[in-house]
């Protein structure tokens, strides 16, 4: 199954199975077993150009053995159709600073990146970031 | 004395297009389509070189801009600005070009080598020189274009 992630600008999908939890987000620092939540917008983890979203907010989330996180967007569907999804080109693949994107679907004619969320929820928890999160900082 | 045989003119048909105020061409044979300007779904994490993705009739293509993969500066897309599509083995993708000028035939013989002085990226996807109207057009080689592009920075 196909999750459809809306951020502020922009649209992803990714795996079902890749994420543990979908819900409305929290303030929460420790989830119930006491690990620590770590929390981000989605859409400018990403992309400098999407801002963060307000208002009520979709969690995507991601338990790790040691943290749990949680991606914020601004909405979260299951796609009743899931849409293939095909590969990055290798030579754009290889050229990635983090593997967070895998793949691009088609959704209405438009490419719509796919990502590998616990690929991605494992680098934010070791303050892996991309380039434009790191010159921001 | 016996005449040598006439050696066959090997003709090709090459699509001549700009980077910035430089004159550029790419041999026709892998070249599938020529595209407006639209702007791309960016990959999170890809180099500016790599702007992002477009669909093309059902192809999903990365765009390489060309102007960046020269080492030339960065430019806004323009009414002229055009995504050359190219196929290369399994390899499809848009080239991000400054204009799209002509497409004509080339005689392999009027081409000539590269200039010895040239450095970085150009000494490594410019293989030959031709004269258009006078004026000196790199010609390209895609898979050392391709080749580029998949290096690290």
């Amino acid at each position: 199954m196909i999750l459809l992630i809306e951020t502020v600008a922009r649209r992803y999908v990714c795996r079902q199975h890749d994420v543990d939890h979908i819900g409305v987000a929290t303030q929460a620092d420790h989830d119930e077993r006491g690990r620590r939540i770590i929390r981000h917008h989605l859409g400018p983890l990403l992309d400098p150009a999407d801002p963060p979203a307000s208002g009520r907010l979709h969690a995507l989330t991601i338990t790790l053995r040691r943290r749990v996180v949680e991606l914020l967007a601004l909405r979260v569907d299951l796609l009743a159709e899931a849409p293939v999804i095909r590969p990055l080109a290798p030579f754009l693949a290889a050229r990635l600073q983090l593997p967070w994107a895998n793949g691009v679907a088609l959704l209405d004619d438009q490419p719509v990146v796919a990502l590998d969320l616990r690929r991605l929820a494992a680098d934010v928890a070791l303050g892996l970031r991309l380039a434009h999160i790191e010159d921001a900082l | 004395m016996q005449s040598s045989p006439a050696q066959p003119v090997s003709t090709a048909e090459y699509l001549l297009f700009r980077v910035a105020t430089e004159h550029y061409a790419l041999a026709s044979a892998p070249v599938r389509e020529i595209m407006r300007w639209r702007a791309p779904t960016p990959v999170p994490g890809a180099p500016p070189l790599l702007p992002g993705v477009i669909n093309q009739r059902g192809q999903i293509l990365a765009i390489i801009d060309l102007r960046l993969l020269l080492g030339l500066a960065a430019a806004a897309p323009d009414r002229a600005t055009r995504l050359i599509w190219v196929h290369h083995g399994d390899i499809d993708a848009a080239l991000l070009v400054d204009a799209v000028d002509d497409l004509i035939p080339v005689d392999a013989a009027q081409l000539e080598p590269p200039p010895a002085n040239l450095t970085g990226p150009a000494q490594r996807v410019i293989h030959a020189l031709y004269r258009h109207h006078d004026q000196p057009v790199a010609i390209l080689d895609l898979a050392a274009l391709f080749a580029l592009v998949q290096e690290a920075t």
